[in-house]
């Protein structure tokens, strides 16, 4: 685009032209440096990135959490898979996952031509990223060392992992955690339940 | 979406020195007079396009058109090429109008005679079909009252797509929507 000269004298012709170059001279209203949207728009591409970062994270606790969850002993330690499924499933993780990902999604919506993606389009490619970065999260060990830290450091959370510890122990029903410190190849599994019991 | 609607005749933003918008854009950064070319090309379809939009007295659309033209004159490094300067006023427009909306806390009422000015001319003109102009504004009406029940979101789209003669592209870019809910 190149710089147009008009030859005849620019004059408002319209009072309402007139009224508005009026208010923009008497409000002393400039034009905004160009700078100031470029940066706007990239610093809303950076925050979408790394609430995606985060859901990613949550995902690859999320991963970790959901593979260690003992399921082959969910009828053991529970009655019902719905309370099993109550008592085990990492929600902080999978509400920090949604969360997250609904703040990438709004970011990205923000920019500059965001609103042109379709929302399915959208929510495909966050799932995607989070489930990709989550997953390589996940395989270097980065979803055990979260899960563990979060334990530790957040007095409100406490890991699925350390809790069901205590579903395995209930003599009552049948259960009783402990570690086998001594097998004895010898002693044949009768013999084994008689010296409990004598014990 | 195909309606049976007179498309009115639309006072398309004209440049008598075939200057396009873009070029306007771009001088007005260095001189800030040649602002008034674009005021002047887009007073009169914004201002219609308002009373559309359902902003009723002429001080609230004069007040409304005031502010956008500022916020597109403070703004005008944020206007990309990428879309088209109509578009771009469009929706400043439309984003002002639903400003003052939410400020007065008032649901907007569609209104399509925007050309009233022009029929009131019609009907002084003796040569001219009267019973015509009625019954033009008759049917105004009753795609007025139609409209009105329809949710806010649809009739923002047929408002652009049949009134203000608009593609499907300029209105995802006004609206801010992706152009396959402007189809849907």
């Amino acid at each position: 685009m190149t710089l147009h000269n008009f030859s005849s004298p620019i004059i408002a012709k319209t009072p309402f032209a007139k009224k508005v170059l009026r208010k923009i001279d008497d409000e002393h209203i400039a034009v905004r440096p160009r700078w100031i949207f470029l940066l706007r728009n990239r610093l809303l591409w950076a925050f979408a990135f790394l609430a995606v970062l985060v859901a990613s994270v949550a995902t690859a606790a999320m991963f970790f959490v959901l593979i260690h969850m003992d399921w082959q002993h969910a009828l053991i330690t529970h009655r019902t898979w719905i309370g099993f499924l109550r008592d085990s499933l990492p929600f902080m993780w999978i509400g920090i996952l949604i969360l997250f990902s609904g703040i990438g999604y709004a970011h990205i919506r923000t920019t500059a031509y965001g609103y042109r993606y379709p929302l399915v389009l959208s929510l495909i490619g966050i799932a995607v990223a989070v489930c990709g970065l989550g997953i390589i999260f996940f395989m270097s060990g980065f979803g055990q060392i979260i899960e563990e830290n979060a334990h530790e450091y957040l007095p409100w959370y406490e890991s699925v992992l350390y809790e069901k510890q205590s579903w395995l122990n209930g003599p009552n029903e049948e259960l009783l955690l402990g570690a086998v410190t001594l097998q004895d190849n010898t002693m044949d599994h009768s013999q084994a339940l008689a010296n409990v019991t004598t014990a | 979406m195909r309606m049976n609607i007179r498309r009115h005749q639309q006072e398309q933003p004209v440049s008598k020195s075939d200057v396009s918008d873009e070029t306007l854009v771009v001088n007005t950064i260095s001189d800030k007079k040649q602002f008034v070319r674009l005021i002047e090309r887009y007073e009169k379809p914004l201002f219609r396009y308002l009373y559309r939009c359902g902003v009723a007295t002429q001080e609230d659309r004069e007040d409304i058109l005031q502010n956008v033209f500022m916020n597109v004159y403070k703004n005008l490094q944020q206007f990309d090429i990428r879309l088209s300067f109509s578009s771009w006023i469009y929706r400043i427009t439309y984003n002002e109008a639903m400003t003052f909306f939410r400020k007065k806390k008032a649901r907007p009422e569609i209104r399509l005679d925007a050309n009233l000015e022009s029929w009131i001319d019609l009907v002084r003109d003796e040569t001219a079909d009267t019973s015509a102009v009625a019954r033009e504004r008759l049917s105004s009406e009753i795609i007025s009252q139609e409209l009105s029940q329809l949710t806010k979101s649809y009739r923002d789209i047929l408002v652009l797509r049949f009134f203000e003669d608009r593609s499907y592209r300029e209105i995802s870019d006004i609206l801010t929507i992706p152009m396959g809910t402007v189809y849907f």
